[in-house]
């Protein structure tokens, strides 16, 4: 199974969360519209927990490989092929339990894996792994990879790194060498050559492949609070996840979405677009759609139309409603009576008839109802 | 009148003599004044001598020649001068097997040879130290690894001429074309990668693009696609490194070849010096020639035949078939350094060359087989160690002359092509009667050099007891095995040391970790026999050689990406630094410059490096390839010496630095 375009890459762990919380941020309350029998939801959702053989309902990062997909969470690495699910500890040679990102490389189909301790390499079953005090890898708190060409570009919570698998040689982005000013970097996204950086606090570092000269996009107005003048730039200096498609950058931040398309900026929040939440944990697209991970739900872009899906609670626990939202703003809804694990989603993975979720109640399997009865991995 | 004092001239003389007697008493007592003030003030000056180079106080009474006795560098350690040998070191036959294609390593030329008739048909000549050879499907194009060169040469099998040349990764060994022609698989040795290029047969001189980079085990040596060229099997020399006193592995790498994905990475247990591998004319089995060593023993248990012996692991390499390593020595009789593998065209026989003991043993792949089909996991791992069981496999054994390698079998089945690699020759073994029917002559130097003589006694078992293995057992390639060994004679596994790499050492005496060992002959000399070998020393004229031939193994030419030229060249600086990040200055003997002196980046002094004593310093060049890393392998990277085992800055000053300097740093080293 390939994934059909770019897996963006992303990753909030834990303690984010706390801090989703702490800030209180709630999941919006969509308007449901009883009898609106235009709105459909496209997807079935089933989720897959420790019932099934998960190491943790706590997923933190999913990716779609070419015949099987990969589930990073708190307690181990999963490989789940159809039924049956095979999961990778310490003890099989992970760095560290708690798996923050995944990265599948398209040229190999080895798997790319971000710890909260270190990072690793899975290749034909063997899992080869990488620390700050064995390797040249810059910090072992890894929220982000990216892979372009032989290059593994590892976003960690002091820098940046570059591996490049040809001459297994390792390069340091920082605040040393870099418009970097904060080194926290929470997201990083690469094509051909050019790299994109979310940088926690320090909006979007961008590193031109062929000059290797580092620029930066920040939020024009610095507010930390609000977006003072809208489409002015960033929309946030706070970014959680960077994305790359058809020559346009989305970047996720804690405070919303933006687009860039060169020129000009795009911004989209909750209470101005069909974006679910605001707190945004990854971006994902396939050139089509943008899938919007974040702490109140999950939304879909049909970048096109400019149609807004978003699946949303308005209690924990509560009920689902999909709300479908137009590039105007008119907006419907409808209660569902079933959807992801939970609203916390950290990551989605595209596979061509569905997404698959991580979030912190299991790994959820969102099957387009067209090709729901013919089964997935 | 003024008298005349009148003296006898007797008495003169002697007066005379007496005096000249008081003068050189004087003289002398001058002499030997000015000889004790010289001593002392020259104890003075080499004390602070000693003390501003080392910066240490507590130094024995060393030499000068400890220091000043060589100025050699790594531009002397060189290639022996003298004769070419030929070395051939890999053999390929046309598809429709009137060609035999032989590797010249030594000579640097590819030699096209008429198998019947024995004679060099056409050469050419290539880049240092060709490696490997394959010729595609069609017969049209033969690759050969340049590995000196880091290069692939693409060879007109018609012309031999090279068509093209490719630029790959540091010290290429194994090459193969795809099935179809359109893909080279390249093992890059020096980094573990295995590089795959695309080619368009129908445009030789269309640059061939990179198109993949696959992980392989530790330094690969040899590869190999099964005859439906479905899956390709890569073979690697070391073990995967692990913690300290860890069961260590290399491991076979199925590649799915027209996917271009690792399918598998399968672990043997207990197994190193992988250095060929072949299929089975089915395509089910892949067959490797392996070294199965027991470091977690004694090496003095050598007389229970406990430290290593040969053996062939065969891998059905379906997904999830089984593999089992099958022992090729006896319990009384050893056959070191197996080296070449190749299979008859019926898959009846397989045949491996065993370096050490110049021999090629003939086993009864039926047999081998049915042994891997009929028993269960645990009966399949016990086979590794049961030295009895070989007899009901090995069909006979062929003597053969200095260090058999690479085989190959004539396509009609009939006869086994031998490299004998310190002979330069070929020997033609009948297949049916299992005995050698003529030698070729590849035409290298009639003259033995003391070095080429001392590079047949590298490589011969027949001096340790049984014949259990020879110098490269441990010191491949003159490099370290990468395994530490338990040498001392406690037998209690106290003293546990890493095999060190002889690569560029002749001028860094003393040797041995613990510095005992003042030359390379008493290093070699009876001490190793006792310890090693437990049999007879080396011949008096056998050590020389021997010697001679240690000294001149070269250190490699160290090839770093040029991307990281800003990181090194940072990284010297903190290398030759005297003051810290914070500008304090550090003292003389905590600065890396001091007991890793250039050009051989070693003072030859011994040094407490917070390991537990002192130890022999070693120098540093081609470090990159020496892992793992302080006396006793503790450390399994060069970053783990500084974040992991020098905690206090026993390891010299370093806590200063940032993680990004201490990168710069370790890129450095890794230039050397």
């Amino acid at each position: 199974m390939n994934p059909p375009s770019t897996a963006c890459v992303g990753m909030v762990p834990v303690f984010i969360v706390l801090l989703g919380s702490w800030l209180g941020m709630t999941s919006p309350v969509p308007r449901v519209i009883p009898g609106a029998a235009q709105v459909a939801d496209p997807f079935e959702w089933e989720t897959i927990g420790t019932e099934q053989g998960l190491p943790s309902e706590r997923v933190f990062a999913v990716a779609v490989g070419e015949s099987c997909l990969w589930a990073g969470t708190e307690a181990g690495l999963a490989r789940v092929t159809g039924d049956e699910i095979q999961v990778f500890g310490v003890e099989e040679g992970l760095p560290f339990p708690a798996v923050s990102a995944l990265a599948v490389d398209p040229a190999t189909d080895d798997l790319w894996i971000g710890t909260l301790g270190g990072l690793a390499h899975y290749s034909g079953g063997r899992i080869e792994a990488f620390t700050q005090l064995d390797s040249g890898l810059v910090n072992d708190v890894v929220y982000g990879i990216a892979i372009d060409g032989t290059d593994v570009w590892i976003a960690t919570a002091a820098g940046l790194n570059r591996f490049d698998q040809r001459t297994r040689s390792w390069e340091v982005f920082d605040v040393s060498n870099t418009l970097m000013h904060e080194p926290w970097c929470y997201a990083v996204a690469a094509d051909g050559g050019d790299v994109y950086v979310a940088i926690w606090g320090g909006g979007i570092v961008v590193r031109d492949g062929k000059s290797g000269v580092f620029r930066e996009h920040r939020d024009p107005d610095g507010e930390m609070e609000i977006d003072l003048y809208r489409e002015d730039g960033l929309v946030h200096d706070v970014t959680s996840s960077v994305c790359l498609s058809d020559g346009i950058m989305w970047a996720g931040t804690y405070f919303g979405l933006s687009r860039f398309d060169g020129r000009r900026w795009n911004s989209f929040n909750q209470e101005d677009s069909g974006l679910v939440n605001d707190f945004i944990n990854q971006l994902t697209t396939d050139g089509r759609f943008l899938w919007v991970s974040t702490d109140g739900g999950l939304s879909r872009l049909d970048v096109e139309s400019g149609e807004w899906f978003s699946w949303s609670r308005a209690t924990p626990g509560g009920p689902w409603s999909l709300t479908v939202t137009s590039e105007s703003g008119s907006a419907e809804s409808i209660e569902l009576s079933e959807g992801p694990a939970s609203a916390t989603i950290f990551g989605a993975a595209l596979e061509p008839d569905g997404v698959w979720l991580a979030t912190g109640r299991g790994l959820t399997h969102g099957r387009s109802s067209a090709r729901a009865l013919q089964g997935g991995f | 009148m003024k008298g005349h004092r009148t003296t006898n001239p007797a008495e003169a003389g002697s007066e005379l003599d007496a005096g000249r007697g008081r003068l050189a008493l004087l003289f002398t007592g001058i002499a030997l004044l000015f000889l004790l003030g010289s001593a002392i003030a020259g104890g003075r000056v080499y004390d602070r001598h000693l003390l501003r180079v080392t910066g240490r106080g507590d130094m024995p009474w060393v030499s000068c020649f400890e220091c000043h006795g060589s100025k050699a560098g790594r531009s002397e350690a060189r290639r022996p001068s003298g004769p070419r040998y030929i070395d051939p070191l890999a053999l390929a036959f046309s598809p429709d097997g009137e060609t035999l294609y032989v590797v010249a390593s030594g000579a640097d030329q590819l030699l096209e040879v008429d198998p019947s008739e024995g004679t060099v048909r056409r050469s050419i000549e290539l880049g240092g130290f060709p490696r490997d050879i394959d010729v595609s499907a069609d017969g049209a194009r033969i690759a050969v690894t340049e590995r000196a060169d880091d290069r692939v040469a693409i060879l007109d099998a018609a012309t031999l001429e090279v068509s093209e040349r490719l630029e790959v990764g540091p010290e290429p060994t194994g090459v193969g074309f795809s099935a179809s022609g359109t893909s080279l698989f390249v093992a890059i040795s020096d980094l573990g990668n295995l590089e795959i290029r695309g080619l368009d047969p129908n445009d030789p001189n269309e640059q061939a693009e990179q198109v993949g980079v696959l992980r392989t085990g530790e330094e690969p040596m040899a590869v190999a696609l099964s005859p439906d060229g479905s899956v390709l099997a890569i073979v690697n020399q070391r073990v995967t490194p692990g913690p300290q006193g860890s069961l260590m592995a290399s491991e076979l790498t199925l590649i799915d070849a027209p996917e271009r994905r690792v399918r598998e990475r399968r672990v043997l247990p207990s197994a190193h010096l992988g250095r060929d591998v072949t299929f089975t004319p089915d395509g089910t089995f892949a067959l490797v020639p392996i070294v199965h060593f027991r470091n977690q023993l004694p090496i003095t248990q050598v007389r229970r035949g406990a430290v290593m012996n040969s053996a062939l692991v065969l891998a059905d390499v379906r997904p999830g078939g089984p593999t089992a390593e099958f022992p090729l020595d006896e319990l009384n009789a050893y056959f070191a350094d197996p080296s070449g593998v190749a299979v008859t065209p019926d898959g009846r026989i397989a045949f491996v060359s065993h370096g050490g003991a110049g021999v090629v043993t003939a086993v009864d792949l039926s047999v081998l087989v049915d042994l891997l089909q009929s028993g269960d996991e645990e009966r399949l791992a016990s086979y590794a160690d049961d030295l009895g069981i070989c007899g009901t496999y090995v069909l006979g054994r062929v003597e053969t002359m200095d260090d058999p390698g690479a085989m190959v079998v004539s396509p009609d089945g009939t006869e086994l092509f031998v490299a004998e690699r310190l002979n330069d020759t070929i020997a033609v073994i009948d297949v049916a009667r299992l005995e050698i029917l003529r030698r070729i002559d590849l035409g290298g130097p009639s003259e033995l050099t003391e070095e080429r003589l001392g590079e047949r006694v590298f490589h011969d078992a027949s001096v340790t007891f049984q014949g259990q293995f020879s110098c490269r057992s441990c010191h491949p390639e003159g490099n370290t095995d990468s395994i530490v060994w338990d040498f001392e004679i406690d037998g209690i596994g106290k003293h546990k040391l890493e095999t060190r790499s002889l690569r560029g050492i002749r001028d860094t005496p003393p040797f041995k970790w613990n510095g005992k060992n003042p030359d390379l002959q008493t290093q070699c000399g009876p001490r190793f026999a006792r310890v090693l070998t437990r049999s007879n020393p080396f011949a008096e004229q056998d050590l020389e050689h021997l010697v001679a031939f240690i000294e001149s193994i070269p250190v490699r030419s160290h090839r770093s990406p040029p991307e990281t030229e800003a990181a090194r060249e940072r990284g010297r600086t903190l290398f030759f630094r005297s003051k810290t990040t914070r500008g304090e200055t550090i003292p003389v003997a905590k600065r890396c410059s001091t007991c890793h002196r250039p050009t051989l980046y070693t003072n030859r002094l011994m040094s407490d490096v917070g390991t537990g004593a002192k130890f022999d310093t070693p120098h540093l060049l081609d470090v990159a390839a020496t892992a793992p890393y302080l006396h006793d392998g503790r450390a399994r990277t060069l970053e783990q010496i500084w974040t992991l085992f020098s905690p206090h800055d026993e390891h010299g000053v370093t806590n200063d630095l940032s993680k990004v300097q201490l990168n710069d740093l370790v890129t450095f080293l890794k230039s050397l």
